[in-house]
């Protein structure tokens, strides 16, 4: 396969799987006003779940030390990525999201995020700590039989076909009465709950729908190269995320599909291309996070909406009886 | 139409039924050491409107927070329809009739006005995201039941022009226009007001006086904090006076006036 197609094709799976995972952000922040700053640990558990789940039996010989090992085929692994991560996203919620302050949340998820991430990198029993594991077999590939360049295409589509479902579903949560009761605790949530509303469980749900998403998109990164280890999901990697969705445009996924095509895929990409300097081979990766500092910072400035802003909320057509309106027709419907 | 014309004093009716609705008894609140309510009994009967007034600080809206479960009862016992509120979330609370507002308006500003009505009505089919999912038909045909009550509750409150801006755009009057139409659309059994006038010009609150009439008429109950007596007199059958985090005195605003603690704690000759 030529070079530059298969990076296009490297490229485009890897927005397919930032997609999902700021959908799934979008929902716990940009919908909902969850401050989930150990967004991407979901990311990671679902990883490492879909891969031990996958891979065969540890091996003593192999070098890998990790638990589980059920050898499941496609798409188990995957769906147990994103419903372990869900798991683990209520876990964290029932301690994060119980008090009102959302600087308590945030202090809650740093701490868990580094905690999980220590235990991860430092356990070797459980997903073989810094060395991370490898040898994830590829879904379906033995089963369809096809030789690796095919297999490019093949996932590439299979991605996308898992990302259009994930959008169709993300869509249909965000505009909908439940996603606009999201919306109204993330603008005041002591209104809601005096209407009501009981505005830990609606906060639950979107953090275990959000760390669904952002487990399968961790799931499907594995799955595409196979291996995977703590250096992939740095506390920075939420940074990024966040980044992205603010300036691609926080309440509307739209918005976070623009937001991550340009800032992890085109911005951080970019950056690759960069000379290299000699003896500072750090120097690159921290000018990465310095391009998306000050995207971010210029879209603050100039844009705080994002490129994409959310959008007014559409509702259907009502004819109006009232004798004051009787000649208008009430058209709610908002461009 | 011009509703200041209708809201000049009209005779006040008492109270029409004599169950109260909702029963304070003995409740003591405090911060830290000091007790901002301090054992406050008084009874909002069915069916009226009951002012709550008293000097900045007597703990009006400490009560108000206690009532609706923002603060957890911590002595003496609150009645709302005959059940204590003991131990219920605020939500619980307020799914069982009993709606508050807040002394400072607060709107969902990223939101337009209308959305600001759709939220409010309780148990809605498409909060459940089964329905979304699989029964979106339901969630459609009720989504345009609630779009019809709240333009036409926008229109009773003047803001019908309004439904498509964002909330944070409004005035501060505006706001408190839109506060009470979306309370409304919870379909309350009682209105607890935080001083829903506050801050609004003269004829903006003959008109919101005005509405509050209106709701008594419709077999709502409310308690209001209210600071502007000519306001109290006009739709309050009952007053409770509160000072210094307790009841100083009850009754309608012409035996509270003439109540000579009243007189030098609050009124001060007034
Ligand atoms: N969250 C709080 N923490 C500590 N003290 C408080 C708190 N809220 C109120 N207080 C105190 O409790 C007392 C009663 O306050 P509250 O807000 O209930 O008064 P109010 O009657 O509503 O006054 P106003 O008419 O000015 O609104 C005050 O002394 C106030 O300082
Ligand atoms: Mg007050």
């Amino acid at each position: 396969m030529d070079a530059t197609i298969a990076y296009l094709l490297t490229l485009a799976v890897y927005y397919f799987i930032f997609n999902i995972q700021t959908w799934g952000l979008n929902l716990q922040f940009g919908v909902a006003g969850i401050l989930n700053f150990a967004y991407i640990i979901f990311f990671a558990v679902g990883a490492y779940i879909t891969g031990t789940f996958a891979l065969p039996h540890a091996d003593p010989f192999s070098g890998q030390t990790y638990f589980f090992g059920f050898a499941l085929p496609f798409p188990i692994p995957l769906i147990a990525g994103g419903l372990v991560a869900a798991a683990l996203g209520l876990l964290v919620g029932v301690i994060a999201l119980k008090r009102l302050r959302s600087d308590y949340m945030a202090i809650v998820t740093v701490s868990v995020g580094a905690i999980v991430y220590d235990i991860i990198g430092n356990y070797f029993p459980l997903f073989n700590g810094q060395d991370g594991i490898s040898g994830v077999p590829f879904p379906l590939q033995t089963r369809l039989g096809l030789d690796y360049n095919t297999y490019q295409w093949f996932f590439m589509g299979l991605a996308g076909v898992i990302m259009l479902i994930l959008f169709l579903i993300i869509q249909r949560i965000t505009h909908s009465p439940f996603g606009r009761t999201l919306r109204s605790i993330r603008e005041d949530q002591d209104v809601s709950e005096a209407f009501g509303k009981d505005t830990f469980r609606y906060r639950m749900i979107a953090m275990a729908i959000g760390c669904f998403y952002a487990g399968v998109a961790g799931g499907l990164l594995i799955e595409y190269i196979s291996a995977f280890n703590p250096s992939g999901w740095t506390a920075g990697e939420t940074f990024v995320l966040f980044a992205a969705l603010i300036i691609g445009g926080r309440g509307n996924n739209w918005g976070a599909a623009l937001g991550a095509l340009l800032v992890p895929v085109i911005f951080q990409e970019a950056t690759r291309y960069l000379p290299q300097f000699p003896n500072s081979d750090t120097l690159v990766p921290a000018l990465r996070n310095v391009v998306v500092g000050v995207l971010l910072i210029v879209t603050l400035w100039f844009r705080p909406q994002g490129l994409l802003p959310e959008r007014k909320a559409k509702f259907p057509k009502v004819q109006l009886d009232a004798p004051e309106n009787k000649q208008e027709e009430a058209d709610v419907a908002l461009g | 139409m011009s509703p200041s014309a209708e809201a000049q004093p009209q005779p006040v009716a008492p109270a029409t039924t004599t169950a109260p609705i909702l029963r304070v008894e003995h409740v003591t609140h405090a911060f830290g050491g000091v007790n901002a309510i301090n054992d406050c009994s008084f009874e909002v009967q069915t069916g009226s409107i009951t002012a709550l007034i008293g000097p900045n600080g007597a703990g009006k809206s400490t009560m108000v927070n206690v009532i609706s479960g923002f603060y957890p009862l911590q002595q003496g016992q609150i009645l709302f329809d005959g059940q204590s509120v003991r131990g219920l979330a605020a939500h619980s609370i307020a799914q069982r009739g009993l709606i508050r507002t807040f002394q400072i308006s607060r709107d969902y500003g990223a939101m337009t006005v209308l959305e600001n009505l759709m939220v409010p009505p309780k148990h809605q089919v498409g909060e459940n995201l089964f329905n979304v999912f699989f029964r979106p038909w339901l969630v459609a045909r009720e989504e345009k039941e609630l779009v019809r009550k709240a333009l036409d509750m926008l229109n009773t409150f003047g803001l019908y022009e309004k439904r498509e801006d964002y909330a944070r755009s409004l005035s501060g009057g505006q706001k408190r226009l839109l506060e009470m139409a979306r309370a409304l659309m919870a379909d309350p059994k009682m209105l607890l007001l935080d001083e829903p006038m506050a801050g609004v010009n003269p004829a903006l609150a003959d008109r919101l006086a005005q509405h509050i009439m209106d709701l008594r008429g419709k077999g709502l109950t409310v308690l209001m904090i209210e600071h502007n007596l000519g306001i109290v007199d006009q739709i309050a059958q009952d007053v409770v006076v509160m000072a210094n985090g307790t009841t100083l005195a009850r009754g309608t605003m012409v035996e509270i006036r003439s109540h000579p603690e009243v007189i030098s704690a609050y009124l001060g000759g007034a």
